[in-house]
C-alpha cells in the first residue's frame, strides 16, 4: 500500500491556488525530496498530509487513511518552524511526547541529547535558537514512524548543524519508512534522496529517482532543478 | 487520551496559578493581622505598624484582583497560544480530536475559575477570621441543624449543588464564548486578534440579546403558566436555576459548534 497518496488534491486560498489539483504517490521505505522554491506549494502539500489543512477538492490518503487520529499517529512531523513549548523542560518534552506516541523511543532519544550534551532539566527558554532546533528534531526522529515530514529542516542553520541534522535523519529514521524532505537546498539534501519531486506553482512538474536523474539527464538534481526554475 | 490533555494542560497553567493562589493566602494572614492592628485599642500609637498595615491590605486587594484577572487571562493566552499560535503545530498534529484538544481548555479552565473563586473565599474569610466567629458559627449551626426539616434539608442540598453547577456551566460558557472568539478572529489571514475582539464583541451582544428575548418571553408567558403559581419561593428557586442552567447548556453548545468548526475547517496557522 502506498505510505502516501493524492487524487486530483486542490487547495485555494481564497482565490489564489496552492495547489493544483495534483496526483502523486509515495512508496514507503523511500526518501523523497519535495523540491520547489518558495511558494511553490511544499509546506501546504505538507500541511494537508498532517490534517492542518482541508482540501478544497481531490483526496490526500496516509497509508490508506484520510487525514485524522490514525493518520497523525502514523506521521512524525517536524514544522518548518521551532514549536516546542519554550517553558518546558526537555524531560518534561519527552514526557509529553512519550504520553501522545507509543512509538517514541526514549532511549534513543536520550543518547542524542546527551551526545549534544543537552541537560534534561534544561528549559527551551533558556536554550539557542540552534539547540532548540535540534531538540525538536531529536524529538520527531526518537519515534518509530510511518511516514516522517520535514518541513524546511535545513532553512536557515549553518553549515555544521545542517550536518548534524542530516545524518540524525539518516542515523534514526524508522527503514521501513518513508521520509519526505521539502527543501529548496538541494545540493545539502541530494546525496541523502532516493526520489524527487519537483513542485512549482501548486503543479507537479517532475517525480523521478535521482539515479533515473543522474543516468537519463546525465546531470545533478541541483543541476537540473537550476534549469527547471531558472528565473 | 482527553486524560493525558488535561495533565499537560494542568502543568502548563499550574505553574502559574498555584504560585498567585498561594501568595493571595499568605497576603490574606498580613491582612488578618493589619486588621487585628487597625481595630486594636493600640491602633495609631506606632506610625510604622499602620503604614505596614495599610499595606498589608492594599496588597490584599490586588492579590484578589490579580488571581481573578490572571485566571481569565490565562485562560485566554493558553488557548491562543497553544492552539493557534507555533505551539498549534504540535497540538493539532497529536493523535487527538479537535473536540479533545477543546474540552481539556474548558475543563482545566473551569477548575482554575472554581478554584479562584474558592481561594478568593478563602482569602476572605482568612482575612477577617476570629477565634470567636469560629464558636459563634459552630454554635449557630448546632442550634440550627435540629430545627431543619427534612424537606429544607434536601432543598438546602439541592440549592447548593444548583449554584455550583450554575458556576461550572457560567465558567464554562465565558470560557466558549472567548474560544469562539478567537478561532473566528484567527480564521483570518490578517488583523486577527483585532477580529478577534469584535468576534467576542458580535458573540456577546447577540447572546445578550437572545437571553432578553427569551427572558421576556417567559415572564409574559412562562411565569403565568398555572403550576408557576401553585409553586413555593423554594420551587420557584429551583426553576429558576434549571432555566439558568438550561440557557447556559444551549449558549455554550452554539459556541462550541462554533470553535470546533473553525478548528477543523478554518485552521490558520501561520
Amino acid at each position: 500500500m502506498a505510505i502516501l497518496k493524492c487524487n486530483e488534491l486542490t487547495k485555494q486560498y481564497g482565490s489564489v491556488c496552492a495547489l493544483d489539483h495534483i496526483s502523486l504517490t509515495i512508496e514507503p521505505g523511500r526518501i523523497v525530496g519535495l523540491l520547489g522554491p518558495n511558494g511553490s506549494g511544499k509546506t501546504t502539500l505538507i500541511k494537508l498530509a498532517n490534517g492542518l489543512l482541508t482540501p478544497s477538492s481531490g483526496e490526500i490518503l496516509i497509508n490508506g487513511d484520510k487525514p485524522g487520529v490514525e493518520s497523525k499517529r502514523f506521521i512524525s512531523y517536524l514544522p518548518d518552524r521551532t514549536c516546542i513549548a519554550t517553558w518546558m523542560t526537555v524531560k518534561q518534552l519527552m514526557d509529553f511526547y512519550m504520553d501522545f506516541y507509543g512509538d517514541f523511543d526514549v532511549d534513543a532519544a536520550r543518547q542524542m541529547l546527551s551526545r549534544l550534551g543537552i541537560d534534561e532539566k534544561q528549559r527551551v527558554r533558556q536554550m539557542s535558537k540552534g539547540t532548540r532546533e535540534k531538540v525538536q528534531l531529536i524529538l520527531v526522529m526518537s519515534r518509530k514512524a510511518g511516514l516522517y515530514l520535514l518541513d524546511e529542516p535545513i532553512g536557515g542553520v549553518d553549515p555544521a548543524t545542517r550536518d548534524y541534522i542530516l545524518n540524525t535523519i539518516i542515523g534514526n529514521y524508522n527503514p521501513e519508512a518513508s521520509v519526505i524532505i521539502s527543501t529548496h537546498l538541494i545540493a545539502d539534501v541530494e546525496n541523502v534522496l532516493d526520489d524527487v519531486i519537483f513542485i512549482n506553482c501548486g503543479q507537479i512538474v517532475l517525480t523521478s529517482s535521482v539515479d533515473d536523474i543522474r543516468e537519463n539527464n546525465g546531470k545533478s538534481v541541483d543541476a537540473l532543478f537550476r534549469e527547471v526554475f531558472k528565473c | 487520551m482527553l486524560g493525558k490533555l488535561i495533565k499537560h494542560e494542568f502543568r502548563a497553567t499550574a505553574r502559574i496559578m498555584l504560585p498567585l493562589i498561594g501568595a493571595l493566602l499568605a497576603v490574606s494572614i498580613l491582612a488578618n493581622l493589619s486588621m487585628r492592628q487597625v481595630g486594636s485599642p493600640n491602633a495609631g500609637q506606632s506610625s510604622v505598624l499602620n503604614i505596614l498595615s495599610t499595606i498589608a491590605l492594599i496588597l490584599f486587594g490586588v492579590g484578589i484582583m490579580a488571581v481573578f484577572i490572571m485566571s481569565i487571562v490565562l485562560m485566554v493566552q493558553r488557548f491562543r497560544s497553544n492552539l493557534l499560535q507555533d505551539e498549534g503545530y504540535i497540538m493539532f498534529t497529536l493523535p487527538v480530536t479537535a473536540h479533545g484538544l477543546i474540552w481539556s481548555k474548558i475543563i482545566v479552565s473551569a477548575v482554575w475559575f472554581l478554584a479562584t473563586i474558592a481561594a478568593i473565599a478563602a482569602a476572605g474569610v482568612t482575612s477577617v477570621l476570629r477565634m470567636r466567629y469560629i464558636r459563634d458559627l459552630i454554635d449557630a449551626i448546632r442550634q440550627a441543624l435540629p430545627r431543619l426539616t427534612a424537606s429544607q434539608a434536601v432543598d438546602g442540598t439541592a440549592a447548593v449543588i444548583e449554584m455550583v453547577l450554575i458556576i461550572i456551566f457560567a465558567a464554562a460558557v465565558m470560557c466558549l464564548i472567548f474560544y469562539a472568539a478567537l478561532s473566528t478572529g484567527h480564521g483570518f489571514a490578517n488583523h486577527k486578534m483585532l477580529l478577534s475582539v469584535i468576534s467576542f464583541i458580535v458573540y456577546t451582544v447577540a447572546m445578550e440579546l437572545i437571553s432578553s428575548l427569551i427572558a421576556n418571553l417567559f415572564t409574559s408567558m412562562g411565569w403565568s403558566l398555572p403550576f408557576y403559581n401553585t409553586l413555593g419561593p423554594s420551587g420557584r428557586f429551583h426553576l429558576t436555576c434549571g432555566y439558568l442552567m438550561f440557557f447556559m447548556a444551549i449558549s455554550g453548545a452554539v459556541f462550541y459548534v462554533i470553535t470546533a468548526v473553525n478548528l477543523k475547517r478554518r485552521l490558520n496557522l501561520e
